[in-house]
Parts: C-alpha cells; structure tokens; sequence
C-alpha cells in the first residue's frame, strides 16, 4: 500500500525481544482500545454534530466516552469533561482560558518543575503583563507549602500544580495545596496537570482533589492514542473558552469532534478502571529494577527514592557516564529507556527538574528515566537490568575520566542479550 | 556512505573496522590524526547497512551517528600543540548526536582525562562574554556560531558544522584552557557569576506579532536564532524602528551578554 520513500519508516520493531521502558513518553495502544475506535475509521466516519441517524451514533458514542472517562475519575457528573487534543492543549486551555476569565487578577502561580506545556502559557502570560512565581522545589522534589502559602497574593489568579512530575514520577499532595489556596481565598482557580497520574493512579476529581478547579489529562500516557486528551472544568469556574469555532463541547472547545480519538480515550480509561490492581504489580517491578540497580552498579543515585512516586517511574543517575550514551547503547541492545527530558535548543544542559532537586554534579549528567506499564513483563525487566548493569560498566570503562567510580569491577558476571533470571532481580 | 560515527577509544574504533571487513561493507575513515590527535580517535564514515551492522553487533560501542558531511576543512598535518602542565589532558567523544534545533549541525559530549575546575577562573576572567556558573562549575561560551560548555571533566559542543569542525573546536578549547593555565600566575581568576538569559526570556521582550519582518516565521523563532547567536536583536525592526519602540531597552538589556550586539548597540538607546 506504502509506495513512498516513507515506507521505510514505518516497518515495525520486529525485535520480539525489545523491552520498551519509556511509557511516560508515551504507551503503545491497548488492542481493546484500537478494536473500538477502528469502526469509527471506517463506515462510521460521519460527523457527531450531524442530524441524520449514523452521525447520532457518534454523538452518542461520544456521551459514552465522557461517561467512561467520569467513572475514572469519580465524577458525579459528566459535563465537566471537555475532549482537547491532548494535555498540550487542556494545560493552553486551562491557563489561558483562566487568565481571560479573570480579567482583573494578574498573578499566576506554578512550581519550576512543570512540563513545557505550562512554562510556555507562564511565559507568555508573563510577556503579556503577568506576573508568575515558580515555587522551588527541594532535594526530594517535594514543594514546601509555607512557601506557597507565602507566594499568594489577592491579585492571585491561578495555582498550576502538577500532579506526578514526567521525569521523576514525583507526586504532589495537589489536593492538600489546592485546600490551602481556596483557604487563602476561594476565587483563587487552581489547575493541575496530571498527564503522568491518571490512569496510573486512583484518582477521584470530586474528592482527593475536591478543590481543583481544572485537571488535564491525556490519553496516549495509559495506552489511548494520540492527539486525544481532555480538560475538566468544574461547573461554574470563571473560565473563556481557548479554541473557538463551533458550538461542540456546548461553546467549551470548537472543531469537529474526533471521534475515534474520544472513543479511544473513553476506553482506555474503562480499561484503566479495571486494571488499576495492577499498579501494585508495576510498582514492585520497578522496585525490584531500583534494588537490582543499587545493589549491583556502583554510583547511583536514585531521585526521589524518599518521596510518594508514580508506581511506574524510576528516575536514576549514574555516575561518571552520560544519560545519553547510556540510552543510545541500550537501544542497541533494543533496550529503549529515555533521559527524561529532551536537551534543549542544541544545548546539552541537564534537566530543569534534576537541578532543580540539586542532584550532586557527577550523576546529574547520567540520568535516565525507566517508565514501566502494565503490559511490562518480569522478564522484559530482567533483561533491562542485565543490559543496564553491562552498558554502565563498559561506558564507565571507556571514558578517560580519571576519577573512576569505586569499587566498579573490570568484569560483570553478565552478558548482554542474556535470558531472564528470576533471581536476577 | 552517507552516516559517520566515531569512538570514544581506539580499540572500539579497529573492533568497529573488523565488524565491517568482515561483512564486506564499505567505510572510508577519517582520522583525527594527526593535529586533532588528542580530542578524537577517527571517524567511519560508511552507509545505512554498515550502521545497520554495527548496531546489530553488540560487542561495538559507537559513540552515536550523523548525516555525513564533507569538512570544509581538512585535518591539518602538523603535529598537536603539546604544552609544559596539560590541565585538560585527552579527549574521548561519548556522544555524538545531531542537534535537536538543527538537524544539519552535529553536539557531542566528551570526557576529559584532565581536569579543568581550577583552571576554569582563569578562563573566566579571560573570557567576559562567556557565562559562569561557579555552582557546578561550567563555563559557556560561543566559538562562532558553536556552544561550547567547559566542566570539570567534560566538554560540550553544540552545533558544529561537522566531525572535523568539531574536533578543531574541542583542539582549540585544549589549547585554549592549556595556554590559559600557563599564564595564570598574570591572570587575576575571577568567580563572577553570569547567567545566559533563556532565550524565553527574548521571546518576552519581542513584540509577538510574528511579522516576518526578521525572516523568521515567528517571534519565538527569531528570539533562538538571536539566543545561538545566529541574528542580532536590531533585526526585529518593529522594535528598532517601529511600533514596539517601548520595548528596545529591556531587549538590549537581556541580550547583553549574548555576546551578539554590535558596539553602538552594546552601549544601549542612543535615542
């Protein structure tokens, strides 16, 4: 069907053995998932919006959607869900819909550690007359609420808090600050991006967050697709609408409604509903990788170890090597894991988040981030850990570094591409 | 043949070689030998299926790939610069990545087996376009149109035209922080913080009309191509003669110490 020279791109990994450990960037598409947003692809392409009967089954496929993403997150009801393009958007949304529904108030709140989809919007508002405080945070990651408290003014507009941090997995009590804030003064709006949480975690929007204004999320981090996500506003928050065009979402959101995508999203948080007993199995997987690490691979130093984190995340820097070289030769061992943040502008300065924390200068440029899923496997995370432990040493060993790491042994009674050991880890 | 990589050490560089004799796919190398002999090993240059080869291979650790360019220059034929007290010592590329901004141009990492910490307040006193952090301690500064981060351990190099490009920056920063070192009983060393501005920063200080005026097709664009040092603030007419005249200072004032505005602008409005 491909005749392009785009071909090429698009064959699969045929490596049955790759272990895919970067789900905070994204998670490959439940099959349940891609079986109910095909039909929508095919004969059933029309418009929600039309008025003939198979454009109303899309309406109503779309109500179902809003009811399943509801029943996640414990809402009462469903009018508060808005379907965005994704947690891009919802956090433009949130952010720039608040500042224009508050005219009068011109202070915006955030921490230094948010995703570049709210330090954009910050920006900006900061470029149009805005004043934002980001809120430190400390060598756990965990933000101090004296100094929020602190940093709210009666010009304040909006807190954006997020929930779990993308490259550390660290949580925020975002329910216990937003109470603090609406406590400070309740026409304070307050927005939380959990892009990293839902799904991965219980969360009930009506009440461990029951003083949160807006929440965005996104349906590709828990095996929905792409280009789906949506925003929740609580009925009755001060808020403009930020894409404007036809009356879809009742006047909240124009553009046609994607309908596969929205499909796609409800059923992915159907499926979250049901698997979220398996967040205990992701969390002891990546438990076992943090004690295999540490009691394995000398100079690491594990981020956030001490703080409430993502069941899935580990955040981790090794000393002496490069995050980068160390994620290029596990590719090569068809071993994919991320540096938890993309380096900027052809710089390469470490992450935002990790200086932000104060990781020691040694290990800081040796961070990476494994991101484990449901569908991650004992197996897989042996291997991951085999490859880990051999790459580490052999970049250690090639660096001309003088200060070597102590204590890190020429060889490791391991090799790479070796089949999983249950004891191993 | 249109990938090249190279090799934190020699011996992966001749593993790497036999990998491909034994295939039979072509490579050419490209040695660093013998002026940049002490911030490279070689490079191969081979194609899509000698990179397939190695990557399959798990005995070859490469240093990462790029789209092949022909070097505008050669690597010279004279022998390195050697020096009394060598502070930065040898250099072994540990990543070698095109450049997220610009795909044409090549970063790389390296690691030193010197040690620059005492030397880098030297480097700063002498170099006052450069930015400090005494923190880290990490010195950036622009070689052309290069970045370049000076750590203890470590050099960065952010858009070099290609391999050889960037093996005569990581020689010159050697020779550089070497010569540096040897003069430093004449040199007052200095601990003075300098911060480069975000280019976000810029970007607030810029009309944000996306008028085009500047060739760029947004304002955000322009404030990157003014944070790499690839245009200068004056090109953004609108506020150099125009509407958002209001704006001029404060955009002065931030790309300070950019190192990119010529002198009569460096002094601030004259206006």
């Amino acid at each position: 069907m491909w005749k392009t020279a785009a071909h090429s791109f698009m064959v699969p990994d045929s490596n049955e053995n790759s272990v895919y450990a970067d789900n905070n960037a994204t998670s490959p598409l439940a099959p349940e998932v891609w079986e109910e947003m095909r039909a929508w692809f095919g004969a059933a392409f029309h418009n929600a919006s039309a008025l003939y009967g198979p454009a109303r089954n899309a309406a109503r496929a779309i109500g179902h959607a809003r009811e399943q993403v509801a029943a996640l997150l414990g809402l009462k009801d469903s009018r508060v869900v808005v379907f965005t393009s994704g947690a891009t958007e919802s956090n433009n949304a949130a952010l720039f819909g608040a500042a224009r529904g508050n005219p009068a108030r011109r202070h915006v709140l955030t921490t230094s550690v948010e995703h570049p989809s709210v330090l954009g919007p910050c920006a900006e508002l900061e470029r149009e007359g805005y004043a934002v405080t980001y809120l430190p945070v400390d060598s756990n990651g965990a933000l101090d609420p004296a100094r929020l408290q602190d940093a709210l003014r009666p010009d304040t507009l909006l807190v954006s808090i997020m929930h779990a941090n993308n490259e550390t997995g660290i949580l925020f009590p975002v329910g216990d600050l937003a109470r603090l804030v609406k406590k400070f003064d309740a026409r304070i709006l307050t927005h939380s991006d959990a892009t990293q949480s839902v799904g991965k975690l219980p969360i009930r929007f009506g009440e461990d967050l029951d003083h949160v204004d807006f929440l965005s999320m996104s349906a590709h981090k828990f095996h929905g697709p792409k280009g789906s996500g949506a925003l929740l506003i609580r009925e009755g928050a001060p808020w403009r609408p930020f894409m404007l065009g036809g009356h879809q979402e009742e006047g909240r959101r124009g553009g046609t409604y994607n309908v596969p995508g929205i499909a796609g999203l409800g059923r992915a948080c159907e499926l979250a509903s049901q698997y979220l007993d398996t967040h205990e199995q992701t969390s002891r997987l990546r438990d076992e990788v943090q004690a295999y690490i540490t009691g394995h691979i000398p100079g690491v130093w594990v981020n956030g170890a001490n703080s409430p984190r993502l069941p899935n995340t580990l955040s981790v820097s090794f000393e002496g090597i490069e995050g980068e070289g160390l994620v290029h030769q596990l590719s090569a061992a068809a071993v994919y894991i991320s540096t938890g943040s993309a380096c900027t502008s052809g710089s390469t300065e470490p992450s935002h988040v990790l200086r932000a924390m104060g990781v020691p200068e040694p290990f800081i440029h040796g961070s990476v981030r494994i991101s484990f899923s449901r569908y991650t496997t004992p197996e897989e995370v042996g291997r991951l850990c085999v490859a880990l432990a051999v790459v580490v040493e052999k970049l250690r060993r090639l660096s001309p570094k003088r200060r070597g790491v102590q204590g890190t042994p020429d060889v490791l009674p391991i090799t790479l591409h070796a089949g999983s050991k249950g004891n191993n880890v | 043949m249109n990938m090249v990589t190279t090799f934190a050490h020699l011996s992966e560089c001749e593993n790497a070689r036999q990998v491909l004799d034994s295939h039979g796919i072509a490579y050419e190398a490209i040695e660093a030998a013998p002026q940049y002999a002490r911030v490279g090993t070689a490079a191969l240059r081979t194609s899509a299926e000698g990179q397939a080869a190695l990557a399959m291979d798990p005995g070859i650790s490469d240093s990462g790939w790029v789209d092949f360019r022909a070097p505008a220059q050669p690597v010279p034929q004279g022998a390195t610069d050697e020096f009394e007290e060598d502070v930065f010592g040898d250099a072994a590329i540990m990543v070698l990545a095109p450049c997220v901004a610009d795909l044409s141009r090549i970063r790389l990492i390296a690691h030193l087996s010197g040690n620059l910490a005492e030397a880098l307040p030297y480097l700063n006193a002498e170099m006052p376009q450069g930015f400090f952090n005494a923190n880290v301690p990490a010195l950036t500064f622009m070689d052309g149109h290069r970045m370049v981060v000076l750590y203890r351990d470590r050099v960065t190099v952010a858009k070099a035209d290609e391999l050889v490009d960037a093996w005569r920056t990581l020689d010159s920063v050697r020779c550089l922080a070497n010569s540096v070192w040897a003069r430093r009983r004449s040199i007052e060393p200095s601990y003075v913080m300098r911060r480069k501005p975000p280019a976000i920063e810029i970007y607030k200080r810029l009309p944000g009309t996306n008028c085009q005026v500047c060739g760029e097709r947004t304002c955000l664009a322009f404030a990157m191509r003014v944070w790499v040092a690839e245009s200068t603030p004056s090109s953004c007419k609108p506020v150099f003669s125009g509407d958002y005249a209001h704006l001029k200072p404060a955009l002065l004032e931030i790309c300070a110490g950019l190192g990119v505005l010529p002198s009569e602008e460096r002094t601030g409005e004259r206006a």
